[in-house]
């Protein structure tokens, strides 16, 4: 049931619908914004901490409901069924918290069989993305062993390895290397490629221009943003 | 779903591990050599004091998500979902059998002494904790929508009115739902067990195992109906009790200018800076007053119906043990962590700091039982000072014992 419903989410545009958000009755962090995020595209969310990046992408994957407003995926309320929106969906959040007694292998097999994906190749598979992000022998480690650098490879992997068709990151350079960022960008750039709609967040906009085709300011101003586009 | 299990430090299995020892320990001295009917009338206080637990507790229990962003890359269906939520209860349920079996059997006549009707009375304990958990769950995993509608302006305008007006509301008002939802709760748990009793009484049998099953057809019979969406449920409570809970924005920065530092002035200087600290964040993270003012509250109720004297020294100890609770949750990693706090101060220091912050409760329990004292001519003086002494005592012991597993132990490791 859930490949029906992720073949049936594939090629499905990210559409929010006038969505508003606040905390308690402080100022509005976004307010009636209204977008369209489309398949095969890469959009960054570009702005200043505490301007409602990280606020965007919790609501984009359901970690936070907005006070007005809804975001369609397809034909689905994403609020309203998180769970089958997740099935589409892979999340690299901003702060890792991996649990600390498993290996990023044992992670992402136990990913693969919760979301009754696993199968004969998967095992090869979880090495080939690992190989990719340069995730050295370590990841036979315990994951509490692992460096910022390790721990920010091993997010990306366990966003990846369900095969997304939607990718939200959240600051996913923060912490790698050069030649570990250059693969990452290589590896987004082939998911975009292949139907994946990718919405990160980052504060340098210059390092992601292979990559994006979007860029969304934050504070959010919907005048300036349909001209950006 | 692989079982996914909340990662718990040693402080919080040896402090839980410790209390629970206490607690039976009081209980199997308490009970072992009294009548059927008394350990009735017991295990009937202990459903009024769950009752207050479970009202309060429950989101506290299971939001927010601390395994949040793994949750959401396994994805578990709503049924796994339910299956992991209740799977991190199930040591508060066996915990509570494990009490009601030794209030139920632990008989110095020999547990199958009248073995019937103990039983019939241990399932009606147990059927009413299971339906006033299952009834609470069901309140609490729904109450995100409303909530967040209060805490973002959408809902309780008249509230908001009266508060700017009046300036007599501390709490924040996305808050509202849930203390409503703890009322409910503790008057519909406690008016079960006076029915429960009542009927029994009435009709001569043990008849209390109607209001638990009353509860528990009230917390099942609409669960059906959100099984399938329980994710929606989920996500959306889980979300709003993050923001209301951790969010630099919600309701905890308006506590936080309920405790100015100069309110701890009886403190010593010395300690002053970090009994500050610690105050200012438990009573953002927890609501210790409440469940303090229930204890209160309990104990008058025990006055008033003319309990043993053995009950209420027995209650007392246990409460006073409770208080201590402060300091177990200073000594977990969210309050500040091992080497943060080792570098902060010594931990002669620290052990200073958590017994003035424990002294806090101080003055209202002396306050109460001095209302007691007033009404009772069974407490006097002497056990007034007893009780301040033995307060006194297992805070300095309490602080001690916690800074040793935390501090101590970080010391031991790393210097």
């Amino acid at each position: 049931m859930n490949s029906a419903i992720n073949k049936l989410m594939t090629d499905c545009n990210l559409k929010l619908i006038e969505v508003s958000k606040r905390y308690q009755m402080g100022p509005y962090v976004i307010s009636d914004f209204s977008y369209e995020f489309e398949t095969r595209s890469a959009t960054a969310l570009i702005g200043p901490n505490g301007s409602g990046k990280t606020t965007l992408m919790r609501i984009l994957s359901t970690a936070a409901y907005p006070t007005s407003g809804k975001i369609m995926f397809g034909s689905l309320n994403i609020h309203e069924h998180p769970h089958q929106f997740l099935v589409s969906v892979g999340v690299v959040p901003d702060e890792p918290d991996l649990p600390q007694y498993l290996t990023a292998i044992e992670l992402l097999e136990w990913i693969l069989r919760s979301r009754n994906k696993w199968n004969g190749q998967s095992g090869d598979d979880i090495n080939n993305l690992l190989d990719v992000l340069m995730l050295d022998e370590r990841r036979n480690n315990v994951i509490g062993t692992y460096s910022s650098g390790m721990l920010k490879k091993t997010q990306i992997a366990v966003a990846l390895i369900t095969e997304p068709a939607v990718l939200l990151m959240d600051e996913p350079f923060r912490g790698l290397d050069e030649d570990s960022r250059t693969a990452t960008m290589d590896l987004l750039i082939r998911f975009k490629k292949n139907n994946g709609l990718l919405i990160l967040s980052s504060h340098m906009k210059t390092s992601l221009e292979p990559l994006c085709d979007n860029y969304i300011t934050f504070p959010l101003n919907q005048n300036e943003l349909t001209a950006n586009n | 779903m692989y079982p996914l299990r909340k990662t718990k430090s040693a402080t919080t299995i040896a402090s839980s591990f410790f209390s629970f020892i206490i607690v039976i320990i009081y209980i199997t001295t308490l009970i072992h050599n009294i009548s059927l009917q008394d350990r009735f009338i017991i295990l009937r206080y202990w459903e009024l004091i769950l009752t207050g637990f479970f009202a309060v507790i429950h989101p506290y229990l299971l939001f927010p998500e601390e395994n949040m962003s793994l949750l959401q890359a396994l994805n578990p269906s709503p049924n796994e979902l339910i299956r992991y939520q209740l799977r991190n209860q199930r040591y508060t349920i066996l915990g509570i059998t494990v009490i009601f079996l030794i209030i139920s059997f632990w008989d110095l006549h020999g547990w199958q002494h009248s073995i019937l009707l103990k039983v019939q009375y241990f399932l009606s304990s147990l059927l009413f904790i299971v339906g006033l958990f299952s009834y609470s769950y069901r309140k609490y995993i729904s109450i995100g929508n409303e909530s967040q509608a209060y805490q973002e302006g959408i809902k309780g305008e008249r509230i908001r009115k009266f508060r700017d007006e009046t300036g007599q509301m501390a709490v924040p008002i996305g808050a509202i739902p849930t203390m409503q939802t703890t009322i409910v709760i503790g008057i519909v748990g406690m008016l079960a067990v006076v029915f429960g009793a009542y009927l029994s009484n009435r009709l001569q049998m043990n008849m209390e195992w109607i209001p638990g099953f009353l509860l528990l057809a009230a917390g099942i019979l609409p669960f059906s109906k959100i099984r399938k969406v329980f994710d929606h449920f989920f996500y959306q409570t889980n979300a709003f009790y993050k923001e209301y809970f951790t969010s630099p924005f919600s309701g905890g920065l308006q506590h936080a200018n309920d405790y100015p530092y100069e309110s701890v002035y009886w403190v010593p200087v010395k300690w002053r800076a970090s009994t500050w600290s610690g105050i200012v964040q438990l009573d953002r993270a927890y609501p210790l007053g409440r469940f303090i003012l229930l204890g209160h509250l309990f104990l008058w109720i025990l006055f008033y119906h003319g309990s043993s004297q053995l009950i209420i020294n027995g209650y007392l100890l246990l409460f006073i043990i409770f208080h201590n609770i402060n300091i177990y949750l200073l000594t977990t990693s969210v309050m500040g962590k091992q080497s943060w706090n080792y570098r902060l101060q010594s931990i002669s220091n620290w052990i200073w700091s958590r017994f003035f912050i424990q002294i806090r409760w101080f003055l209202p329990l002396i306050l109460s039982l001095t209302v007691v004292m007033i009404f009772s001519s069974r407490f006097t003086t002497y056990s007034l000072l007893s009780w301040s002494a033995i307060y006194i005592l297992s805070s300095l012991i309490s602080s001690i014992f916690f800074t040793y597993l935390y501090e101590f132990r970080y010391q031991q490791t790393y210097d």
